[in-house]
């Protein structure tokens, strides 16, 4: 089974295999980019757009409706590459010079799908060539950004994922609140051109039509990964050790930085009641552990009939490590002499305020942000669909 | 092999005198003219006839109307104005000056 696109072409729909998308949307960019002086640039975009569409339908009949990837290559090929005779190169000023005088001339016809650009969506700079930062939801579980993290590091979208998820887990939701965060920030890959540049691909017909594809070019960015990752690893490795040294230099004892699990000795001054209430949340933490992995309903709410148990499991991680990193900030707070202990039971009350705080706004954003809701059912509908098959806890009603 | 690589620009050259002279000789749409070249020496592909079309037609060369056609959508037919009949009359005279000139140089 092959996946297909529906484009434009000069005001009539066509369907085209999506891996042929690429080429044809390369094709129309790179013309475009040429044309860029040109004061009938539109219309002579749409007058190509004409002409690989009768192309294309030489390819097409009544049994046959899509346009394979290999027939639009060709069409492409017989098009030719666009040639002004002027010497390429976007020309700023000329080109909005020309914008203003096509699209003050009657006679200009729509530009149709040659124009991914300029529709509004978001371009970093560095020319189309550079990788950049998308979010992808093709292939994407949630809203895509750990798919436009893999496309744009190189490296398998599960990894990325697994590496999330455990770095939530660890960090009790700062990995979940950067995922929200990017998922606002990140711009979407919406159009062919956006994908390539998420991958950091070429974005240039002749470039894209011949690219070594298959097993060797993924060996080769495998490879090449490979190495830059235990360069990377090298590199934390040594940042580790200057911290600690440093920490040492500083307080003759291992410093409590602000990463988990990193506080210092246990405290002697935050007393019994603090004891007490860590014990009581492990408990909790325990029980509420054992209830999502069985799927029994939280508070009434019987969420395991809208997601399979391990996103309980992990929600309850990620709660219970959000509470815990909290009560550690205090009782460091607490600890360190500047501060005195009564610091740690303001630093407690503000980390409580801090949470209410975050479920509030949470809550708000939730009820009242319509991205944000539609996201949400996305979301558990791809977990639901990725995991229908997948084993499941019983359900309790 | 030297000689072919200079040939290119001088093809290149000579393109916008063969099109007119297409276009004077019949009413045509682009996948016509294509056609005609295609034996040629001067075979073209759209990417190149489009943009050059679109220049001559604001240097007011060559005018198009639209046509229906029996299947898709509607061609544009060119035909030449009167100045680009006035220049492919003018090309026409110096070509022959050219080809003139090549054959009694060195006689």
């Amino acid at each position: 089974m092959r996946t297909v696109t529906s484009v434009s072409l000069n005001g009539n729909a066509w369907q085209i295999e999506t891996e042929g998308c690429a080429a044809l949307a390369a094709y129309l960019k790179s013309a475009e980019t040429r044309l860029a002086g040109d004061p009938d640039r539109d219309e002579i975009l749409a007058d190509l757009e004409q002409a690989i569409a009768d192309k294309l339908s030489r390819h097409v009949s009544a049994h046959k409706n899509v346009v394979s990837a290999q027939e639009l290559a060709q069409a492409l090929k017989e098009m030719g590459p666009v040639e002004t005779g002027a010497a390429p190169g976007p020309d700023a000023v000329a080109e909005d010079a020309a914008q203003a005088q096509t699209t003050a001339s009657p006679d200009s016809p729509a530009p149709g799908a040659a124009e991914p650009a300029a529709s509004g969506q978001p371009r970093a700079p560095g020319g189309p060539a550079g990788r950049h930062l998308f979010q992808i939801r093709e292939g994407g579980m949630l809203s895509g950004v750990c798919n436009g993290l893999a496309a744009y590091f190189g490296i398998d979208v599960t990894l990325v994922r697994v590496v999330f998820v455990v770095f939530s887990v660890l960090t009790g939701g700062i990995g979940v609140a950067v995922y929200l965060v990017m998922m606002i920030v990140v711009p979407v890959a919406v159009t062919a051109e956006q994908i390539a540049a998420a991958h950091g691909k070429p974005f240039n017909a002749e470039e894209l039509i011949g690219r070594p594809q298959g097993p060797q070019a993924s060996f080769a960015t495998g490879q090449h990964w490979r190495q830059q990752w235990r360069d990377q690893r090298r590199m934390w490795r040594e940042q580790r050790r200057q911290w600690r040294r440093q920490q040492r230099a500083w307080h003759g004892a291992p410093y409590p930085g602000p990463g988990p699990g990193n506080y210092g000795p246990p405290p002697a001054g935050f007393g019994p009641v603090g004891a007490l209430v860590r014990a009581l949340m492990l408990i909790a933490f325990l029980c509420a552990l054992v209830g999502a992995a069985a799927g029994r309903p939280i508070l009434g709410w019987d969420w395991a009939a809208l997601v399979p148990n391990w996103v309980g499991i992990i929600a309850v991680c990620v709660i219970y490590g959000t509470l815990v990193n909290q009560m550690r900030m205090a009782r460091y707070y607490g600890q360190v002499g500047t501060y005195g202990p009564g610091y740690a039971l303001v630093a407690l009350f503000g980390s409580i305020v801090w949470l209410l705080v975050l479920a509030s706004v949470g809550w708000y954003v939730v009820h009242h942000w319509p991205e944000v809701q539609d996201f949400l059912q996305r979301a558990l509908q791809a977990i639901q669909d990725a995991f229908d098959n997948g084993p499941r806890n019983s359900v309790s009603t | 092999m030297a000689a072919n690589e200079k040939f290119g620009p001088m093809r290149k050259g000579l393109l916008e005198f063969l099109i007119l002279k297409v276009i004077d000789a019949d009413r045509v749409y682009v996948a016509d003219i294509l056609r005609k070249l295609a034996d040629t020496e001067f075979a073209t592909q759209e990417g190149t006839l489009y943009p050059l079309l679109s220049r001559m037609r604001r240097e007011g060369l060559v005018d198009y109307d639209w046509k229906e056609s029996d299947s898709g959508p509607p061609r544009k037919y060119y035909a030449l104005t009167g100045s680009g009949q006035a220049q492919l009359a003018e090309l026409v005279a110096y070509w022959r000056l050219i080809n003139k000139t090549i054959e009694d140089l060195g006689v």
